[in-house]
């Protein structure tokens, strides 16, 4: 069964998620909406930095993050004494930045998929650009917001490379459920890895039946409608 | 409205320099590719291209310093396809114009919805609606939006016939109900001629000068008059009804005819719309009393052939001119010349 240390593994894990995803959202929406309507060259290499996390070894992101991120890194200890590795706040920063195309690529996917034309009809009933934004063009990007969401929440849940490197094994700091389930298992804690395995597997798994159930409703919903679909 | 408007896009030239009425309904015709689109949206400034002039009501939107944003030019604008919101309900689509149109003088949502006969769609979402229900939403949406300028970008070509044609007589509706000035986008020469009032011929990216279309159909120096659906739209008055065969006598030029439906208040501004084609003439030799039946005594002011067998007359009755196409045979019999003194019938005429 689980073990308070566990638990605490698991609810930091929790923890991490949930805010990862909330600044991912805050970070990721501009960029996907600078991505998807920029026609400037630079969008070529945004687009690519923000793919990196995609095929970089997490090991490689994270032995990067703990360079910068260290006593001796130039953000080490600008935010936190002595640095921000081996803190929650350094795992949030590792955690945002590996999951960002998960959540950039569902929202500027929408964004694009709705097109110019809401927008341009929205400026012809007097529209202003942000008004625009937030009363057209987020509302009709809502399905990819749903995916990026839930995206996001689930990589972070899944990721382990990146926070080994940069977070370490600190219980109820950076212990989270991954590495948590490492430990069992090196030392040959079959049961307790089965438990928190089985948990994550659970969640994962009901998380993404949610984004999928939602997409084929919203698929059916916007039928006709012009809004395409946006599956990960 | 002043238009100086010189677009380069790859081998797409569009050049316009004309001044466009300010009032009433003017028609920008053309085949499809003639750039009738990129002109609008252009005015609309959706988009923006340099080396274009516009000036609206004594407004500037765009010169070589200055370019008007759409949202601030109080324009309404409505797509080939209705483009209404797909998160919106129709109620919510109309409240989105609604809500950000300036308060003068705009006419009120109720009409609106009345004249466009869309109460029974309030609560629907637009992905339920047909094509011509749709239509229906985004013309309300863009009256609502209490606009100096309506733009209308082909409202028409999805629709089949069935469905065409209330949109249609609620657009004529409109126009009779509130002083809006229309641009109205086709290539379709019978909708221009029932709707408009002016009409600027756009082809291969030039501009003909924009004149009123009974102008602009008789001349016959210009190759809209010798069109198979040519036509001329004439300002009649309403004579009289008769309740028992449901018909109205409206005076034509120096005669009169009788066509379906009515009665017609006098004050009402009625348009006829008399088809070459449809213009049968005969010799004047019937004597006209005052309640002389469907013929319209006319003078010929000019012909011209058109095409192998056929040629194209154009006639003068009052102060109307209107078109006649008729054979050569039936010409040497007629002996149509300038001058000539016929009669025209114009059997199966609507009045709008």
């Amino acid at each position: 069964m689980l073990t308070p240390a566990d638990t605490n593994a698991l609810l930091l894990t929790l923890r991490l998620a949930l805010v990862t995803t909330g600044i991912l959202l805050l970070i990721g929406t501009p960029l996907a909406w600078f991505m998807a309507r920029s026609a400037s060259r630079f969008r070529a290499v945004l687009e690519a930095v923000v793919a990196l996390p995609l095929v970089l070894p997490p090991t490689v992101l994270g032995f990067y993050l703990l360079l910068v991120l260290g006593p001796r890194g130039p953000l080490g200890t600008l935010f936190a004494e002595p640095s921000l590795a081996f803190t929650f706040p350094g795992l949030v920063i590792g955690s945002v930045i590996y999951s960002l195309p998960f959540v950039v690529q569902p929202v500027q996917n929408a964004f694009r998929a709705a097109g110019r034309a809401p927008l341009d009809t929205a400026a012809t009933l007097g529209a202003g650009p942000l008004d625009r934004f937030f009363t057209v063009a987020l509302p009709l990007a809502r399905p990819g917001f749903v995916t990026a969401s839930v995206l996001g929440f689930a990589h972070t849940v899944g990721e382990f490379g990146v926070v080994l490197m940069i977070g370490g094994n600190i219980p109820g700091v950076t212990r989270v459920a991954s590495i948590a389930v490492y430990d069992h298992v090196e030392t040959l804690n079959y049961a307790s890895a089965h438990a928190l395995s089985l948990v994550l597997v659970a969640a994962s798994l009901l998380m993404l039946i949610v984004v999928y159930a939602y997409n084929h409703q919203h698929d059916q919903q916007a039928a006709g409608a012009g809004t395409a679909r946006v599956l990960p | 409205m002043k238009l100086d408007l010189h677009i380069r896009q790859g081998n797409f030239r569009l050049d316009v320099s004309d001044s466009w009425p300010d009032t009433g309904v003017t028609a920008l015709f053309g085949p499809s590719g003639a750039g009738k689109t990129t002109l609008l949206r252009t005015l609309a400034g959706l988009d923006r291209h340099a080396a274009c002039h516009i000036h609206v009501a004594g407004e500037t939107w765009q010169d070589d310093d200055l370019f008007v944003p759409p949202h601030r030019r109080r324009i309404g604008y409505v797509f080939q396809d209705a483009q209404l919101f797909p998160h919106l309900s129709v109620r919510e689509n109309l409240a989105y114009a609604v809500k950000r149109a300036s308060h003068n003088g705009h006419p009120h949502l109720g009409d609106i919805t009345d004249v466009l006969e869309i109460e029974a769609l309030l609560e629907r979402r637009p992905a339920t609606l047909s094509g011509g229900e749709r239509q229906r939403v985004a013309i309300a949406r863009a009256l609502a939006s209490g606009p100096r300028l309506l733009l209308l970008d082909e409202p028409l070509a999805s629709l089949d016939a069935d469905r065409k044609e209330p949109v249609l007589s609620q657009l004529l509706h409109i126009r009779r109900s509130w002083d809006i000035p229309m641009i109205f986008v086709s290539h379709n020469m019978d909708d221009v001629i029932r709707l408009a009032d002016y009409m600027a011929f756009l082809d291969a990216g030039r501009a003909a000068p924009c004149l009123p279309i009974a102008k602009i159909m008789t001349d016959l120096d210009s190759p809209l008059a010798h069109r198979a659906d040519a036509a001329v739209p004439v300002g009649v008055l309403p004579l009289g009804y008769d309740a028992e065969t449901r018909m109205s006598r409206i005076r034509l030029g120096d005669g009169s005819i009788w066509v379906p439906g009515g009665p017609y208040e006098v004050t009402h501004p009625m348009r006829l719309i008399v088809y070459a084609n449809r213009t049968l003439l005969s010799p004047p030799t019937v004597p006209l009393g005052p309640d002389a039946d469907e013929a319209i005594p006319c003078t010929v002011r000019s012909t011209c052939s058109s095409g192998e067998s056929t040629m194209i007359v154009v006639l003068t009755s009052g102060e109307v001119e209107f078109l006649s196409r008729v054979s050569r045979r039936q010409a040497n019999q007629l002996g149509l010349v300038v001058g000539t003194r016929v009669l025209a019938h114009i059997p199966g005429a609507v009045v709008h």
